[in-house]
């Protein structure tokens, strides 16, 4: 009937006074009558009138405060003030006093000051009182029914009315001050308990004491108390009910008489009358006879239970004699007992009690407690495993891991991972990593475990859910792999777009999903630096299977790209990539990928590869790798379909167009091994290399192009002609056509001696005298020429030196006369003195003026030949120059001739 | 702050599920191993009905023979009843008549009631069928609806349901919602002077009215 956990958390014992003097009354001698407990001490009121306080270690200390009995007590929880009512001595007749005692002050006699006393009006016997903290209402209940209010300030008034706001009825049982704190604006509320009914008043001045009665069932004498947080409770026989400004609120069904009821931090404790039937001991139940009845039966035997309402257990119970009052204080609770011992409940440690509850599997309840405790997040997930544990050897695996689930992020994921993955209990692993995930707690590992589990289990909709929504709290290399190796293609697709994992998202299209044209696409989506990337990547494959838009898609790469703004797969719009090209095109930075690093994707798709260079080409690209490429590509076409003088034309076409940019060697190279004569020659006369075109007619015989190019190259390199002549000096075949054409060249520039001709020509056996018969006649009658023209010369120059001997014979022997009449000066009549030179001039002495030496009009001349000759001789010494002059000069010997005459020798 | 509170009370034999279904519409969760309750238990929530607050304090009560008494006393102030059996057992059925008949001579007669078939996950188990649930409701004039606390289906539906069904009748002018014996308060904006001046019937609608449009 009740399944309230039962437990043991207070350690009862029974106290031992320490009595410091023997002359102090101890306390197990007294008739208590009223007890109240707070800060710090025990208080105790007697029948004698004295009030006692009891410290930690009880000692007492007391004084007199009423002549005769203490009724009731109530100690302030604010303020050190104490509340009582007694009755003094008789004169008052039998009207109580109500009393209130600053303790922190002392009278004359050192005991604590009387703030105020108050005769009650009523000479009727008081049950209960209720203060408000401020002192400021002072609630009094009768016995007849009377609820006699005393407002005012006590402290200053000189007199306090007594207004009575209920009329006599039913007697009070118990009375308390909600706690009216919050939003609401009632002022302080009294609740009131009578043996029939349950009444609230509203104190404030402007309810004017308004009365409501809010549940026909009252309470018996000790039945109500004020839960700390101003909640009140009625102990009914039937059952613990809390109540709340509006009457009833939850109830307990804890049957049996109550006889008192404490409120002990969160515990409820409350004494009750034992039943006589042994087998229903604690909790009376359907059959309980009538409160008297079982009061005389059960007189001296009482139950005590202390329950925690929030956590719904029972935290102590036990038999007790007769217990006559209850208080706590230090944390712990103290039963008087009418035969005058003392019990101290204490409570136990908080550890202490988890520990019972484990031992108990009372896992719920422990967490409750460590939570209620305010224990740290570790230690609950600590409870929260050892539950789990409990649960997991039990077999209760779903139980099990929702206790691990509050672990998290306390307790090691291994630890519950492994368990569960030796139970083989996918699912449960499954929710519990997927709950690491959650809170962000999962690494690599896990990720690729929860991928792991979802994909074994086929869990399909929870993957989805996974990835579509949590991304960020796993590792997405790691999720997309598992992805793709346990085959959930689109969602690691999924991923890999949404990370922007071109690669792995390509990966898995080309490789996985042989998706080409999506994956092309998505390429084009893509930026430029991940497109060109990519396409380097993944050309290969793209071209071979979608050529013609791989193309299309790799002409623009390397012109002009700009990604496609497009909605992905998923739906998704791309708007990072939109981002990115605008900042792209706002840097001006116009991005272009270099044709030449894709030509190598085209390997077997020759056609579209023909078809990209093209393109490339019309763009202007100077890239010579591109120019060759297509080059051989123009020559490979042409040599596979045999024949294809179209293609040559393309090629040489394409060779000779100045805007294209080859590397000359390595298109020479292409031509070679085409062995394309056009292109070969082309290069050779681009590259100016005349003797390679002409070993090149040679090599093939072509007579004609071979004098072609002498004429043509043979004013850059004459030696053509030369190298011409020997090779038809040595063919076999007739060319004395030729060799005709080629000497009539030598000899108009008289390129070598004919004696060389001839001993050139001599070596071919065909080659008939016939052929160089002009020539040589020519060339003889030339040197005749020649040298009859020489011999004259020579012998013209003898004549001259002749003559130049006999005059300077003639000077140095014969006498000179001088017959000169003027002066060849001034051209007046010499007179004297006057100068006469050896070369027949004569002049005044005057007009020669100081250089008299020398001839003016001879002089210059002579001055000048001398010069000469002072030049050849001092030039005939700088052999330097001589062999310098000698190394440019056309003809040698004609240097070496000039310089002997100068006197080199001499 | 609230415009009306509602006060319901769930009855039905023990087990049936009552304080699952209180602890899904409150708290949002389940859980599977519930102590018996002992008494009367409480729980609120404010929900929202035609753009209203409106606060919903529910007591929830022991199913047990033992504490009829104590949860009887229960019934007075209640404007909605959520009636409570269990799907898969067969007895919670048929002792609907006990607990309506319990629930019409100490409620007020206007009480709504909501007839629930619980345990609807458990469909391996059924005992009752819905369509004998729906003729014991039709036959009784209550509202019916199956759901499960473990999985919350139709939990939330019930309390709304039943809220909206106190409301059309606040609406109508059925209840004097001064007088809280019916379990249904005005909300504290109202204040009392207000509240006895609309007086009863048909100016329900003013009173509302009144303490919406602040």
């Amino acid at each position: 009937m009740n399944n309230w956990k039962r437990f043991t958390f207070f350690d009862k014992e029974i106290v031992k006074e320490s009595v410091k003097d023997k002359d102090e009354p101890s306390i197990q001698k007294l008739s208590i009558t009223c007890t109240t407990s707070g800060r710090g001490r025990l208080i105790i009121g007697d029948q004698e009138g004295f009030i006692y306080f009891v410290d930690r270690e009880f000692r007492n200390t007391s004084f007199q405060a009423y002549q005769q009995n203490v009724l009731l007590l109530h100690q302030l929880k604010e303020r050190n003030f104490l509340c009582s009512v007694g009755y003094d001595d008789k004169s008052y007749g039998q009207a109580s006093v109500l009393k209130v005692w600053n303790l922190d002050k002392t009278d004359k006699n050192d005991n604590p000051l009387c703030v105020r006393a108050i005769k009650l009006e009523k000479a009727i016997s008081v049950t209960c009182i209720a203060v408000l903290e401020d002192l400021s209402q002072i609630m009094v209940g009768l016995s007849d029914g009377e609820i006699i209010a005393i407002r005012g300030d006590i402290f200053r008034d000189k007199t306090i009315k007594q207004k009575s706001i209920r009329q006599p009825d039913s007697p009070i049982t118990g009375m308390g001050f909600m706690n009216t704190k919050g939003p609401s604006q009632t002022g302080p509320v009294l609740f009131a308990v009578t043996t029939t009914n349950v009444l609230t008043y509203y104190t404030a001045p402007q309810f004017k004491d308004q009365e409501s009665v809010i549940d026909d069932e009252g309470g018996d004498f000790g039945s109500f108390i004020m839960s700390d947080d101003g909640s009140p409770i009625i102990a009914r026989t039937d059952a613990i009910y809390f109540y709340n400004i509006d009457g009833r609120g939850p109830c307990f069904g804890f049957q049996g008489i109550k006889t008192k009821v404490l409120w002990f931090r969160s515990y409820l404790v409350v004494v009750g009358l034992e039943n006589s039937q042994a087998n229903n001991a604690l909790f009376p139940g359907q059959s309980f006879g009538s409160p008297s009845q079982q009061n005389q039966i059960n007189k001296n035997n009482n139950i005590l239970n202390i329950y925690d309402v929030k956590n719904k257990y029972i935290g102590f119970t036990d038999k007790f004699d007769s217990i006559s009052h209850i208080a706590s204080e230090w944390g712990s609770i103290f039963l008087f007992s009418a035969d005058g011992k003392i019990y101290q409940l204490e409570e136990k440690d908080t550890q202490t009690k988890l520990e019972t509850l484990f031992k108990k599997h009372s896992y719920l309840v422990a967490i409750d407690l460590a939570k209620s405790q305010h224990y740290d997040n570790s230690s609950i997930a600590d409870v929260y495993r050892k539950y789990g544990d409990h649960l997991y050897t039990k077999g209760d695996y779903d139980g099990a891991i929702t206790q691990y689930l509050c672990t998290i992020g306390q307790l090691e994921p291994s630890y519950v991972i492994r368990k569960f993955l030796d139970a083989q209990r996918i699912h449960n692993l499954t929710s519990y990593i997927q709950a690491l995930h959650e809170k962000n707690l999962a690494n690599a590992n896990h990720t690729t475990l929860l991928l792991n589990c979802y994909t074994k289990l086929k869990d399909v909709k929870k993957l989805d859910h996974f990835i579509k929504t949590d991304s960020g709290t796993f590792d997405v290399e790691t999720a997309i792999k598992v992805c793709r190796q346990a085959g959930y293609y689109e969602h690691a697709l999924f991923l890999a777009s949404k990370n922007n994992r071109h690669e792995w998202y390509l990966k898995i299209l080309l490789e996985d999903l042989s998706e080409h044209r999506k994956a092309l696409h998505y390429i084009q989506t893509l930026e430029f630096e991940e497109a060109d990337k990519n396409l380097k990547k993944y050309g290969k494959t793209l071209v071979s299977e979608l050529p013609d838009e791989t193309t299309r898609v790799l002409m623009k790469l390397c012109t002009d790209y700009q990604p496609i703004p497009t909605n992905d797969l998923f739906g998704r719009p791309m708007t990072d990539t939109l981002s990115t090209v605008s900042s792209t095109v706002g840097l001006g930075t116009k991005l272009k990928a270099a044709p030449e690093e894709f030509i190598h994707i085209f390997v077997s798709q020759t056609e579209w590869l023909v078809k990209f260079l093209e393109y490339m080409i019309q763009q202007n690209n100077d890239s010579p790798m591109v120019y060759n490429t297509m080059l051989e590509l123009y020559l490979r076409e042409d040599q596979q379909r045999g024949s294809g003088s179209d293609k040559k034309e393309k090629a040489y076409e394409f060779l000779t167009n100045p805007k294209a940019k080859f590397d000359q060697d390595h298109a020479m190279i292409l031509a070679q091994v085409h062995n394309w004569k056009q292109g070969i020659l082309y290069l050779y006369e681009k590259l100016e290399l005349f003797n390679e075109i002409i070993e090149y007619h040679m090599e093939n015989n072509d007579y004609e192009g071979l004098i072609r190019a002498c004429k043509k190259y043979g004013v850059k390199d004459p030696n053509l002609w030369v190298r011409a002549l020997s090779y038809f000096s040595i063919t076999k075949q007739d060319c004395k056509n030729e060799i005709v054409e080629v000497l009539a060249n030598i000899d108009r520039d008289n390129l070598i001696p004919p004696l060389l001709v001839i001993q050139i020509l001599s070596q071919n056996k065909n080659t008939t005298l016939e052929v160089i018969k002009e020539y040589i006649t020519r060339r003889l009658s030339q040197e005749t020429l020649q040298i009859d023209k020489d011999y004259s010369q020579i012998k013209q120059f003898a004549d001259e030196t002749e003559k130049m001997r006999n005059e300077i014979t003639d000077l140095r022997s014969n006498a000179k006369i001088f017959q000169q009449s003027k002066c060849n000066f001034c051209q007046s009549p010499l007179d004297l003195p006057s100068i006469h030179f050896l070369c027949s001039h004569s002049f005044h002495q005057r007009c020669l003026s100081e250089n008299e030496r020398e001839c003016t009009i001879c002089g210059p001349n002579n001055r000048r030949f001398l010069e000469i000759k002072k030049n050849q001789s001092d030039s005939a010494i700088q052999h330097d120059q001589f062999f310098k002059s000698l190394r440019t000069s056309p003809d040698g010997f004609t240097t070496v001739s000039e310089y002997f005459g100068k006197g080199i020798l001499s | 702050m609230y415009s009306f509170l509602f006060k319901y009370i769930i009855i039905g034999d023990t087990g049936v599920g009552k304080s699952c279904l209180l602890l899904q519409f409150t708290d949002k969760r389940f859980q599977p191993v519930h102590d018996l309750t002992i008494g009367v238990e409480f729980g609120a929530r404010m929900v929202t009905i035609d753009n209203k607050p409106i606060k919903l304090q529910i007591w929830d009560t022991a199913g047990q023979e033992s504490f009829r008494s104590i949860t009887r006393s229960y019934y007075r102030g209640s404007a909605g009843a959520l009636l409570v059996y269990d799907i898969t057992r067969r007895d919670t059925f048929n002792h609907l008549t006990c607990w309506l008949k319990d629930a019409r001579s100490y409620a007020h007669s206007n009480m709504t009631i909501i007839l629930i078939g619980n345990k609807s996950d458990l469909e391996q188990k059924r005992a009752v069928t819905y369509e004998e649930g729906e003729q014991f409701a039709k036959e009784n004039g209550l509202i019916f609806l199956e759901t499960s606390a473990k999985t919350a289906f139709n939990v939330e539906e019930a309390f709304l349901q039943t809220a909206k069904k106190i409301y059309e009748k606040i609406q109508k002018g059925d209840f004097d919602i001064n007088n809280e014996t019916f379990g249904i308060k005005l909300g504290a904006p109202q204040s009392k002077t207000d509240a006895s001046s609309s007086g009863t019937g048909g100016t329900g609608d003013k009173a509302q009215g009144g303490c919406c449009g602040k």
